[in-house]
C-alpha cells in the first residue's frame, strides 16, 4: 500500500511543474503580451507602460522571470494585483472559504441526490421509477446551470420569497447556489451509480448471496452497494474539477463572493497575476484531490494496488 | 465448384453486417429515436430560421418594449422590442455551430495526439500523455476562460477555447483505442508486409477509434453548447446584439423579475438541444458498443 502510495505522490509532482510551466508561459509567451492589450484597452502612454514592464520585470529574459517566479511561488509570493495592487495570495485567501463553502455544500448535494437516485433506478430497473429517476438525471446533464440559478432565484427568491436572492452570507444565502452548482453533478452520479449498481448486481457472488436466502435488502445493501460504490468514489472526486469550474457561472449568477467570479472578472480586467495565481490554485487543489481519490480507491479495493 | 468463382470479399460483408446492426440497434433505441426527433427540429428550425421566425432577430419592433408572451409575440419580447421568439431560434443556428466547430477542434486535435501517442508508444507517448495530464488538471472551463484570456474574447476564440478544453478526453479515449488496436493481427500483418507507419495508422487504426469518437463527439456538442453558452452569458464570447442564447440569458439576467420571459426560453432551448444531443449520443453509444455484436 505504502509502496503505492509514494508512486502516486511522485506521478503527481511532474503533473504540478507542468501546470506552473504552462500557465506561466501561456500568461506570458502566447500571442499579444500584456503590456502592449494594456496600451489598447485601457489607453497607457507609452512611458507608463515602460515604467510597468521594468517594475514587473518583463523585460529581463524569460528564463530569468521564470526562475524569479518559481522562487517566489515557493515562498508563497504569487504577485500583487495590477488594478488593487494588493498581495494575490492574500485576495485569494479572502475569497477561498466561500468558494469551499459552496463546493462542499454542492458536493453534498450531488451525493445525497445522486446516489439514492441512482441506487433506486437500479433496483428498480426497467419500472416507472428507474424511468423517473433517469429522465431527471438527463435533464440535470443537460440544463445550463447558470439558467438553472436564475430560474431558482426566479421562483424560491422573487415568486416566494424565502430565500436571498443573491450575496454571501449565512446559510439560507448558500442553499440555492449550492443546488444549481450541485443539481448536474447529481445527475452525473446518479447515472453512474445506477449503472454500477447493475452491474454488481449481476455477478455470481449476489446469485450466491441470494440463494443463501439472505434477505434482499442486506443483499443490496450490503453485499452490492459497497462493491458498488468504489467506481462511484471515483467520479465524485473527478466531479470537485466540474464544481471548482462551475462556481465560476454560479459565483456570477449569485454576484456570490469566491475565487470563480474573482477568476472571471480577473480575465475580464485582465488582471494577469490574480488569472495566473487562480489557475495554478484550483489545477493544483485538483490534482491533489485526484492524488487522494486514488489513494481512497486503493484502500477499498485492493487489487489496485498490485497493479 | 468453379475454381474461377471469385472468393467472397468476406470483411466488406461483415463490415456491412456490423453496420446494418448498428443501423438496427439504433432505431431500436428509444432514446436514440428521441433524441434524433428533438434534434431534427433544432437543426430544421435552426437551418430555415428566415423561413421559420416570424420577425428579424435584431430589428426592433416599434415601441413594443417588454411584453409578456402573446399570440403576437408567443415569448414576448425584450427590453429593446425585438422579438423573442425570432432570436431564439436564430439563437440556434450561432449555438450548433459554435458547438459543432469547437468539436471539431477538440476531435480532430485529440484523435490526432491519441493516434501518435498510442502508435508510436515509448517517449512520444509519455511527452503526449503528460501534457495531456497537465490539460486535464484545469477545470474546461477555467482552461477554456485562460484561453480566452490569451487569445482575447470573440466568437472565433471561443471556439477555440471550448475545442482545447475538450481535447485532453479524445486523446485519451483515443490513445486507448489504439492500444488494443495495434495489436490486431492485420495491423501486424500490414507492418510485415512493410507498409509505412502513417498508411498503417490512417487506414489500418483510425477506422478502429472511429466509433468511440462518434460517440464522443455527440455527447461533446452536448457539453460543448454548454460552455459556449457559459462563456458567453460571462461575457467572453458572442456579443450583443448577437441572438446568442448564453449572451440573451445574460441580457435578461437584469430584468429578471419584470420579464421572466428574456431568461427562461432562450435558456429552455439551450436545455432542449443539449438533451437531443444528450439522449442521441447515450443511444449511439449503445448501439455502438462492440459487446453487442461480439460472436455475431
Amino acid at each position: 500500500m505504502w509502496r503505492y502510495v509514494a508512486r502516486r505522490v511522485l506521478l503527481a509532482i511532474p503533473t504540478i511543474l507542468g501546470v506552473v510551466v504552462l500557465v506561466f508561459f501561456a500568461m506570458r509567451v502566447l500571442p499579444g503580451n500584456i503590456a502592449d492589450k494594456m496600451i489598447a484597452d485601457f489607453g497607457m502612454s507609452a512611458a507608463d507602460i515602460a515604467r510597468l514592464r521594468v517594475q514587473w520585470g518583463l523585460d529581463d529574459p524569460l528564463h530569468v522571470q521564470f526562475g524569479r517566479f518559481v522562487g517566489q511561488m515557493v515562498e508563497g509570493d504569487l504577485g500583487r494585483s495590477i488594478w488593487s495592487r494588493r498581495l494575490v495570495v492574500d485576495q485569494i485567501a479572502e475569497q477561498v472559504p466561500a468558494t469551499v463553502q459552496l463546493t462542499l455544500a454542492a458536493m453534498a448535494i450531488a451525493v445525497f441526490i445522486g446516489v439514492p437516485l441512482g441506487i433506486l433506478a437500479a433496483i428498480r430497473r426497467h419500472t416507472w421509477w428507474d424511468f423517473s429517476c433517469m429522465a431527471m438525471a438527463l435533464g440535470g446533464v443537460s440544463m445550463p446551470s447558470f439558467w438553472l440559478g436564475l430560474l431558482l432565484i426566479l421562483f424560491f427568491g422573487v415568486r416566494l420569497g424565502w430565500l436571498p436572492m443573491a450575496g454571501t452570507g449565512g446559510l439560507e444565502y448558500l442553499i440555492l447556489p449550492a443546488f444549481t452548482l450541485g443539481f448536474g453533478s447529481s445527475a452525473v452520479i446518479a447515472r453512474l451509480t445506477r449503472s454500477s449498481m447493475l452491474e454488481v448486481l449481476r455477478r455470481d457472488f449476489i446469485r450466491t448471496a441470494q440463494s443463501k436466502g439472505l434477505m434482499p435488502r442486506v443483499v443490496t445493501w450490503k453485499h452490492a452497494l459497497r462493491n458498488a460504490m468504489i467506481p462511484v468514489m471515483t467520479i465524485i472526486g473527478l466531479q470537485v474539477a466540474n464544481l471548482l469550474g462551475g462556481a465560476v457561472l454560479t459565483e456570477t449568477v449569485f454576484s456570490r463572493q469566491g475565487i470563480g467570479r474573482m477568476a472571471a472578472q480577473a480575465v475580464l480586467e485582465k488582471d494577469f497575476p490574480v488569472a495566473q495565481g487562480i489557475a495554478m490554485l484550483v489545477a493544483i487543489t485538483y490534482v491533489f484531490v485526484n492524488l487522494f481519490v486514488d489513494i481512497l480507491y486503493a484502500f477499498f479495493d485492493p487489487r489496485i494496488r498490485y497493479e | 465448384m468453379s475454381s474461377s468463382a471469385a472468393p467472397l470479399p468476406t470483411s466488406h460483408v461483415r463490415s456491412r453486417t456490423i453496420r446494418a446492426l448498428v443501423w438496427r440497434a439504433l432505431m431500436r433505441n428509444r432514446s436514440a429515436k428521441v433524441g434524433a426527433i428533438v434534434l431534427a427540429i433544432v437543426i430544421c428550425a435552426s437551418v430555415f430560421a428566415p423561413f421559420v421566425a416570424p420577425r428579424d432577430p435584431i430589428d426592433v419592433v416599434g415601441d413594443r418594449r417588454i411584453e409578456a408572451p402573446s399570440l403576437e409575440f408567443p415569448m414576448g419580447t425584450d427590453t429593446l422590442g425585438r422579438d423573442n421568439l425570432s432570436r431564439v431560434i436564430y439563437g440556434g443556428r450561432i449555438s450548433l455551430r459554435l458547438g459543432l466547430i469547437s468539436v471539431g477542434i477538440a476531435a480532430v486535435t485529440g484523435t490526432g495526439l491519441g493516434l501518435v501517442s498510442g502508435y508510436y508508444g515509448g517517449w512520444t507517448d509519455n511527452v503526449i500523455m503528460r501534457f495531456v495530464d497537465i490539460l486535464l488538471a484545469f477545470p474546461s472551463i477555467l482552461l477554456a476562460l485562460m484561453i480566452v484570456y490569451v487569445l482575447g474574447p470573440g466568437t472565433n476564440n471561443l471556439m477555440i477555447a471550448v475545442g482545447l478544453s475538450a481535447m485532453p478526453g479524445y486523446a485519451r479515449v483515443v490513445r486507448g483505442s489504439v492500444l488494443s488496436a495495434r495489436e490486431l493481427t492485420y495491423v501486424e500483418a500490414a507492418r510485415a508486409l512493410g507498409v509505412g507507419n502513417r498508411r498503417i495508422v490512417l487506414r489500418h487504426i483510425l477506422p478502429n477509434v472511429l466509433s468511440p469518437v462518434l460517440v464522443l463527439s455527440t455527447l461533446g456538442m452536448a457539453s460543448a453548447i454548454l460552455a459556449a453558452a457559459g462563456l458567453s452569458f460571462l461575457g467572453f464570447g458572442a456579443t450583443p446584439p448577437t441572438p446568442e442564447w448564453g449572451v440573451m440569458v445574460n441580457e435578461g439576467r437584469p430584468h429578471l423579475v419584470q420579464a421572466w420571459w428574456m431568461t427562461t426560453f432562450p435558456g429552455l432551448a439551450m436545455m432542449i438541444t443539449v438533451l437531443g444531443f444528450n439522449l442521441f449520443g447515450d443511444g449511439l453509444r449503445d448501439a455502438l458498443d462492440p459487446s453487442l455484436y461480439a460472436g455475431r
